[in-house]
């Protein structure tokens, strides 16, 4: 059988896509013959028209900053519905809630008649027995308009809609809403696929398929059970990502996409999740078992893409890494001695040993899920860790030069500004030394989230999907809220004028981290402390003695009980209210942080922290 | 708790060479002349610099000479800054300069030097860490203009020097290492190189031809003070 798999925009053009390099491996195995379609980087090279202003410049402004308001989604209504579908009130939405590449999005609209009967040409120029569309995110609008057109062009060419879009209730809905679509496989792909196309060969029912929704002779929507199978870690098939790399290095669009990487994957789920699983999360859809593959399989299909392409910077779709791994996978990795750059989700509670670990096998940038630097709101969100133990993990990752990529969350029902947010926003000009967040962001109300899934976690009204579903789609209330994956919900938590205060003292975070240090340095008994921080005075602090015995045991983040038994354990016998006054003078200088009557140093040791200290324009920072 | 005791470091250092010692600052400054790199290497303990901010001050170039394992070395022992208050580089000194250059953003080992750059070597080293009296120089340098990168079989070369039109190329490191050392840190005479792959090089401004040695040019780039891969 000729299948044929299309990846529709707005996915980013800087790597393959994960879905279709997967099931390529898998239908491929089984004898079929794949071809897979990366009609998102033809799109945008579909934009490249100087004569209308666009560019894939603007492909990229509506593929990283379009989710959130359906831009991406509205552009292929043209096609899918009609041009000019809801547009007056599609663009007084954007102008309402700040969009700022409206009319990007318009022109882009118009067009996108033409490009899809492009990707239709070209589909049917495979000569396929099975198309297979893929969605996420952004990607349900193009993928139906391409099923549209097709079925108008070959009304017998069976067509499948898959990815994390299908998950679930969600898949249900748009095979019952849109029957261009003729199976939605839901849940991972690599099991329902498969038995997809044994049905087709005849060897077995439809309704016998794995969580897929098919149609009857008479065209109408059978929803067979949701049942999600995890695949197996040893199951996880090798990504087949050449047919990407074959494109993008061909493509006309090549110079607006300033990096390529391999993106693979050595896990799925979570083993975090599956204990206790982040209240907004919901990333793993129906499926957070966790997964690895073992890691003599994950080495070879590392080792084999990063020779094979000549690429050596890689980002793992991971949700979270594997903690064996740090034992076998890693350490063989930093053995091997090139170059690579790395990217992983991680646990934030990584120990010093393991960062050290993660840094010699070029682990460069994680998502360690820092989130809050507040022990109330992780709390809400069942983190599982401490303000003070976050603030500890990022000056961790500084020391171990690993860069980690977090948001501050906030809006989480239960949260109080002067318990939860003050505290923070009043320490966080001597946080600035240690590396910031990328933006404070409201919480979002996800589909399979906890905070979705359980009312009594504080968001208990009627599930209403975001605004943007119903300009986007044509129909029912209920209909939308089983398709929709994002949920308005009356905001909780802090207002949002509240919340500028915590977004404007991050904003001067983010411009004093690359002027700032706190270094210290141990010589004899004495601890010195460079403070170079933005906003602070030039200073020394000198610790000496029993000031810097505390100074140093608080390199971990202990409360006041714990501390002195630690000091005691050393040797230390010092009296609470020596201590206590030495914390809260030291608060007043910057140089600990606390957070629910949990203390940590936040000071680097200096000849890590001077030597990672080029700042881009070429001058190096002198502590 | 973790203390490492400074005053062998520094009793070691003094017997090197001069030593300026800033004890409130905890910082030193080390000056070595022709043919004592050896010995300031060998007065740091397994603990490196043990608390001190070790700075290395190189008599005038080419007086002092570091090779790269040394330069290696120092930033291993934890010093914070390497400065040479060098006057007019000579063509003759420019392989060595190059490759001292090269060896401190490989090792990240911060260089701070005043001098010049000789005309016929002033393009090639426009990645280099540029002299602190040269603005010229000073304000296009960027981290990472040409660098390469160690992979399986490969260097993967990346220049950015023209930022409007960044390449890369991923080139037969088996072959480069024949020439240039494992490293790739090491000059040749311009005579033993294959002409052809020798203008080859040249043409892609990968290889300068300086004092009738070839130099290779991207150094090895491990390190990345700038948020990567987001």
């Amino acid at each position: 059988m000729r299948i044929t798999l299309v990846n529709m925009p707005w996915q980013a053009l800087t790597w393959p896509s994960m879905a279709m390099s997967a099931l390529d491996t898998v239908v491929t195995d089984l004898g079929h013959e794949v071809t897979q379609l990366y009609e998102n980087l033809n799109y945008a090279e579909h934009c490249l028209d100087a004569a209308a202003g666009l560019s894939p410049a603007d492909y990229l402004a509506i593929s990283s900053g379009g989710f959130d308001y359906g831009v991406g989604e509205w552009v292929f209504t043209s096609t899918l519905f009609e041009p000019g579908w809801r547009q007056p009130e599609f663009t007084a939405y954007l102008e309402r809630v700040g969009y700022q590449d409206i009319g990007p999005a318009i022109a882009l609209h118009h067009r996108a008649p033409e490009f899809v009967d492009q990707v239709v040409e070209r589909v049917l120029a495979t000569g396929p027995d099975l198309v297979g569309l893929t969605t996420t995110f952004e990607q349900n609008v193009p993928s139906l308009a391409v099923a549209l057109r097709l079925k108008q062009r070959r009304p017998d060419l069976p067509i499948a809609l898959g990815g994390a879009n299908c998950d679930g209730d969600m898949g249900a809905a748009l095979h019952r809403n849109f029957p261009q679509i003729n199976f939605v496989v839901r849940g991972e792909g690599e099991r329902p696929l498969t038995e997809l196309l044994e049905a087709m060969a005849d060897k077995r029912g439809f309704e016998s398929v794995t969580s897929l929704c098919w149609r009857d002779a008479h065209g109408r929507s059978v929803e067979n059970p949701y049942k999600p199978v995890g695949t197996p870690g040893p199951a996880l098939p090798i990504a087949t990502i050449r047919p990407y790399f074959d494109h993008v290095h061909r493509s006309p669009a090549r110079p607006w996409i300033s990096e390529t990487f391999l993106r693979l994957e050595t896990s799925r789920g979570c083993w975090w999740g599956e204990k206790r699983q982040c209240t907004f999360c919901g990333l793993n859809g129906g499926s957070i078992s966790y997964r690895s593959k073992p890691p003599e399989r994950a080495w070879k299909e590392i080792s084999e893409a990063v020779t094979e392409f000549g690429i050596l910077d890689v980002t793992m779709t991971d949700n979270i890494l594997d903690p064996a791994y740090l034992r076998t996978l890693l350490p063989q990795l930093a053995e091997a001695g090139w170059d690579l750059r790395i990217f992983y989700e991680v646990k934030s509670n990584l120990k010093p040993d393991e960062l050290a670990v993660l840094a010699a096998a070029g682990v460069v940038s994680v998502q360690p899920g820092i989130e809050s630097l507040a022990s109330g709101p992780l709390s809400l969100m069942d983190k599982g860790t401490t303000g003070a133990a976050q603030v500890r993990a990022l000056r961790l990752f500084l020391e171990h030069g690993i860069f980690p990529l977090w948001n501050y969350l906030y809006g989480f029902p239960g949260e109080d500004w002067e318990r939860d947010y003050a505290h923070v926003v009043d320490q966080i000009p001597a946080l600035v030394h240690l590396p910031p967040p990328k933006r404070s962001n409201r919480l979002s109300l996800d589909r399979f989230s906890p905070l979705f899934l359980r009312p009594e976690l504080g968001i208990d009204e009627r599930r209403t999907p975001a605004e943007w579903y119903g300009i986007v789609y044509p129909l029912s209330e209920s209909e939308l809220a089983d398709i929709a994956y994002a949920f308005a919900y009356t905001p909780r938590g802090i207002d949002d004028l509240t919340a500028k205060r915590l977004s404007d003292v991050i904003a001067h975070w983010q411009r004093a981290y690359e002027r700032s240090a706190l270094n210290y340095r141990l010589d004899a008994d004495e601890v010195l402390i460079e403070d170079r921080r933005e906003g602070w005075p030039i200073r020394d602090h000198v610790l000496r003695g029993d000031e810097a015995a505390i100074y140093l045991t608080l390199a971990r983040h202990l409360a006041l009980p714990a501390l002195q038994a630690a000091l005691r354990a050393g040797g230390y016998d010092i009296d609470s209210k020596t201590v206590k006054d030495l914390l809260h003078r030291w608060r007043t200088l910057g140089l600990v942080y606390e957070d629910d009557g949990v203390w940590v140093a936040l000071a680097v040791p200096a000849n890590v922290r001077e030597r990672m200290s080029w700042k881009e324009e070429g001058e190096i920072v002198a502590a | 708790m973790p203390f490492a005791e400074s005053e062998p470091v520094l009793a070691a250092l003094r017997g090197t060479g001069h030593v300026r010692h800033d004890p409130a600052k905890k910082r030193a400054v080390v000056r070595i002349g022709p043919d004592e790199t050896g010995h300031v290497l060998a007065a740091f303990p397994a603990s490196g610099v043990a608390g001190l901010g070790v700075t290395i001050e190189l008599d005038a170039w080419p007086g002092a000479k570091l090779a790269p394992r040394d330069v290696r070395a120092l930033a291993d022992a934890g010093v914070v800054m390497l400065k040479v208050d060098g006057g007019a580089l000579t063509e003759h000194a420019l392989p060595d300069w190059f490759e001292l250059g090269k060896a401190a953003l490989a090792h990240g080992l911060p260089l701070h030097w005043a001098g010049g750059v000789p005309s016929v070597a002033r393009e090639h080293a426009r990645h280099l860490t540029p002299p602190r009296d040269d603005p010229a120089l000073r304000s296009s340098w960027r981290y990472g203009m040409l660098a390469w990168r160690r992979g399986p079989g490969f260097a993967l070369v990346e220049d950015a020097r023209d930022s409007a039109n960044r390449l890369q190329y991923a080139m037969d490191l088996t072959a480069l290492q024949s020439l240039f050392g494992e490293a790739l840190d090491r000059h040749i005479p311009q005579s033993i190189v294959d002409p052809a792959l020798l203008d080859q090089l040249v043409d892609m401004r990968l290889v300068a031809q300086l004092a009738g040695r070839a130099v290779w040019l991207p150094y090895r780039m491990r390190r990345w003070p700038v948020a990567p891969l987001a």
